[in-house]
């Protein structure tokens, strides 16, 4: 990582404008040549600093309209198994194991995102059966106060 | 959206390719033409459901450090408490929760140091009980909607 790369990250990281061309008018932008871009780019990928480029959704206009926060306390023996049937269904992201504490018995999270307030509960009822888990809790979006991308610049000036 | 919407987008979320005239790819793939898949992105801006198109980061990988704060607010006190915290540049979520915990929000920050420095400050700013839940490990960051 240079300055350079720092330049294409700001700039990547907000809203690209879209046309045939997209990374020749972003190169144009950087003051590089579109091959210059694209290696870099490509490198920055392999690393695991860019996941993708790709659209960000409001997702509350969607035909998703539920939303919840899941927090799961589960034993050590069977966070393999919790894991690999969450990594499975398609409407939970956001997947972390999280530190406990005296407040928070809770050990894994898992977001998940349902067109229908039932697709949600019977998400939760499958794992909860398979995994044999009854100790958990559900936190339904209520509202959305803030919801932005990491501001690049604040973060690496 | 339409039928045609749905599909671009489906497929879109995966991301398009770091090649040259990415759109093309995408269109040879879904037996459409580029112009259609263009046409289609400033359509779905336009319509309110594409907030962003750019690069997903993993901030981290750049050495940022972030947290998850659940915060025990009064009812009447959600919307002031709500505002201190989204005031925070590192404050990237912010979200009511149906819960006793009922704001939940992520920070995220360049060091550890930088972490706890504003932390403290929201405590202090907020006087509200909050627990910090660090990530211990990630296992998957993505989210994908698939609409049918």
């Amino acid at each position: 990582m240079d300055k350079i790369d720092e330049r294409i990250l700001i700039e990547i990281s907000q809203n690209i404008e879209i046309c045939m061309d997209v990374y020749e008018a972003l190169a144009k932008k950087l003051n590089l040549s579109e091959d210059e871009l694209l290696k870099r780019l490509k490198n920055m990928k392999n690393q695991g600093v860019i996941k993708r480029i790709a659209p960000v959704l409001y997702h509350q206009n969607t035909e998703y309209k539920y939303h919840a926060m899941t927090a799961w306390k589960i034993p050590k023996n069977k966070i393999d198994t919790m894991l690999y049937e969450m990594q499975k269904i398609e409407n939970i992201s956001h997947i972390y194991e999280r530190n406990i504490n005296k407040d928070w018995p809770y050990n894994l999270f898992g977001m998940l995102h349902g067109k229908e307030k039932e697709e949600i509960q019977n998400i939760i009822k499958f794992l909860s059966k398979k995994i044999q888990v009854t100790e958990y809790t559900v936190l339904y979006t209520k509202k959305q106060w803030k919801k932005t991308s990491p501001n690049i610049e604040y973060f690496i000036r | 959206m339409t039928k045609e919407e749905k599909m671009i987008l489906n497929e879109l979320q995966k991301g398009i390719p770091l090649e040259k005239r990415p759109f093309l790819k995408i269109a040879n793939k879904l037996c459409l033409s580029e112009e259609k898949i263009i046409r289609a992105i400033h359509s779905l801006k336009k319509k309110g459901y594409i907030r962003r198109f750019g690069a997903i980061l993993d901030v981290n990988q750049l050495g940022v450090k972030s947290t998850l704060v659940g915060m025990k607010v009064r009812g009447e006190d959600v919307e002031k408490i709500a505002n201190i915290v989204s005031s925070y540049e590192g404050v990237t979520h912010n979200y009511e929760r149906d819960h006793i915990y009922n704001l939940w929000f992520t920070l995220m920050e360049s060091s550890d140091e930088r972490l706890e420095k504003t932390l403290k400050e929201i405590k202090e700013r907020t006087k509200v009980e909050m627990i910090h839940l660090p990530s211990e490990k990630k296992h998957k960051t993505n989210v994908f909607f698939k609409f049918e």
